[in-house]
């Protein structure tokens, strides 16, 4: 997950145009796979942008939820069970 | 100063969602664009590279008419199960020269959905053996051509040789109640392997 952050902090380099982009799509947080999807480039190269942004602070990055096999979160089965059910 | 004091709204700070995911997996043309398409809530999108020029002649593409392109990149869709969760789709293609993508794609993942076309079953073997191998739990759907099912789910079961307990289930990937309950039966699933014996 990865937004942008706001305000630009005030030393920050011109961006890109695909730096741009993403900032723009990121005002609401979007998953990596969504980036590279709407702006129709390979993950690969939106991640290495992704880094540029995250390095210069201009984004922040949750990681995924930590999935286990051995402990698996009943609680957020149940959740994702739950809202599938409402679908 | 007028208006200066009118302070800029504060960013509304929203923490990104939790965010978990399911892959949908199977052989070329099975129906994996469909099913992430039919439940998620955005139009289903795509990172799409052509088929190099190694798959042409591998890609066995007898049976599936209707299908002129195929993807090897990712299909990706997204249902917001709650404020504060985010579920998400992938689909790749199974093939074995393809489990580059899935070691990447799988980690992290709550489960996966291999989809089945009857009239070409051993296209998903790859798929089934890639998650039985790293203990990835799966439920199996078998997409019905035109949403029609000609053989029973035990002929199925049987002809896949799947590990006991393994449910396989019959559906029609365009709709979306039908995929919605594949995924629904993988959750129960792996409520019913979490939860503690007894």
């Amino acid at each position: 997950m990865v937004t942008t952050v706001e305000p630009q902090p005030v030393e920050a380099a011109r961006p890109q145009p695909e730096h741009t982009r993403i900032l723009r799509l990121c005002a609401e947080p979007l998953a990596v796979a969504e980036i590279a999807a709407r702006l129709d480039l390979p993950v690969s190269v939106v991640v290495i942008m992704l880094c540029d942004l995250l390095e210069a602070g201009r984004i922040t990055v949750r990681p995924p939820h930590h999935v286990t096999r051995t402990t698996p979160d009943l609680d957020l089965l149940q959740k994702v069970r739950d809202g599938l059910g409402r679908l | 100063m007028a208006g200066s004091d009118i302070t800029a709204p504060a960013p509304t700070e929203r923490p990104a969602p939790d965010t978990v995911k399911i892959l949908i997996a199977g052989g070329f043309g099975v129906g994996k664009t469909t099913m992430v398409g039919s439940v998620s809530e955005i139009a289903p999108l795509r990172t799409e590279e052509p088929l190099t020029m190694a798959g042409l002649g591998v890609d066995d593409l007898a049976g599936i008419e209707e299908k002129c392109a195929t993807t090897v990149a990712l299909d990706f869709g997204r249902i917001t199960v709650s404020d504060d969760l985010v579920l998400y789709l992938f689909g790749t293609p199974g093939q074995q020269r393809f489990w580059f993508m899935w070691n990447d794609l799988s980690l992290g993942a709550l489960g996966a959905v291999v989809l089945i076309d009857v009239r070409r079953p051993e296209s998903s073997f790859a798929a089934i053996d890639f998650f039985e191998r790293r203990g990835i739990p799966f439920v199996i759907a078998v997409n019905g051509f035109h949403g029609e099912h000609p053989y029973p789910v035990e002929d199925i079961r049987e002809s896949l040789t799947l590990p006991e307990g393994v449910p396989v289930l019959l559906c029609d990937a365009r709709d979306r109640t039908s995929s919605r309950d594949v995924l629904i039966a993988l959750l129960d699933r792996l409520i019913a392997t979490a939860a503690p014996a007894g």
